[in-house]
C-alpha cells in the first residue's frame, strides 16, 4: 500500500504535556493599617499560558484597633479583553477581636494568557491595631 | 532571588503601592523609607539587581514591560 500526500495531522499535546512548570507563590505578614498594596504580582511571560489551580487567602486580627474599619485581602486578574477586572477570593472584615478572622480557598481553573497578570492586594482602613494576612496561589505554566 | 527595591504608588485603589516589576512577592511590609524586600525570579536579575534586558526579553511584545523607557 502506498500513502499519498503529506504526513497526517497529529493532535497537539495537551497543556499539561507542553513543558509544564509548577509555581507556588505565598505572602504572609502582620501589618498595621495601610493603603492598597500589591503584595504579589504574577505576569505570564511571552509564549506561555498559565492555569490557576488553587487560591487561598485569610485575614486575622492580631491586635485590636483603636477604630476598626474594613480590612481586605483579594486577588485581582487583569485579563485581556475582559471589560472588568476579575476580583476573586475577596475577604472583608471589620472584626476587632484578636484571633478572629476569616479564610477562603478556591479550587480554580482560570486560564491566564501571556501579558495578563494576577495580583494580590491588601488594605486596612482601621486606625491602630494589626492584622495577619496570608495568601497563596498555585499555577501551572506551560507553552502557549 | 531576594532583593530590596523602592515601592511606587500612593496606596489608593487607583494607584496602589507596588513594585515596578512584572513578577514579585513582597516579603513582610513596606519600610518607612519606602523600600521593601521582594522575591523575584532569578532569570529577571543580574548581580542581585533587576535586569531590564532580561525582563524585556522574557515579556517580549508586552506593552507594559517590553519598552525602551522601562525603569526597574
Amino acid at each position: 500500500m502506498v500513502r499519498v500526500g503529506t504526513t497526517p495531522a497529529v493532535a497537539r499535546a495537551a497543556w499539561y504535556d507542553r513543558n509544564p512548570t509548577n509555581y507556588a507563590y505565598a505572602y504572609f505578614g502582620i501589618v498595621a493599617p495601610h493603603g492598597a498594596t500589591q503584595r504579589i504580582s504574577y505576569t505570564v511571560p511571552s509564549g506561555k499560558k498559565a492555569i490557576v489551580e488553587l487560591l487561598e487567602t485569610y485575614i486575622k486580627r492580631v491586635t485590636a484597633a483603636t477604630a476598626p474599619d474594613t480590612a481586605q485581602a483579594y486577588w485581582q486578574g487583569t485579563l485581556t479583553g475582559a471589560t472588568n477586572l476579575l476580583q476573586n477570593v475577596e475577604l472583608l472584615s471589620i472584626e476587632n477581636t484578636p484571633a478572629q478572622g476569616m479564610s477562603k480557598n478556591m479550587g480554580a481553573t482560570i486560564t491566564v494568557n501571556a501579558g495578563e497578570f494576577l495580583t494580590l492586594y491588601t488594605v486596612d482602613a482601621s486606625t491602630g491595631g494589626t492584622i495577619r494576612y496570608g495568601s497563596s496561589i498555585k499555577l501551572s505554566v506551560f507553552d502557549a | 532571588m531576594r532583593i530590596k527595591v523602592k515601592v511606587v504608588g500612593k496606596g489608593t485603589p487607583e494607584d496602589p503601592l507596588r513594585v515596578n516589576l512584572p513578577t514579585y512577592i513582597m516579603v513582610g511590609d513596606v519600610a518607612k523609607d519606602g523600600s521593601v524586600t521582594v522575591e523575584v525570579p532569578d532569570d529577571e536579575c543580574t548581580d542581585g539587581r533587576p535586569d531590564k534586558a532580561k525582563i524585556r526579553a522574557k515579556y517580549k511584545g508586552q506593552p507594559l514591560w517590553d519598552r525602551e523607557d522601562l525603569e526597574v
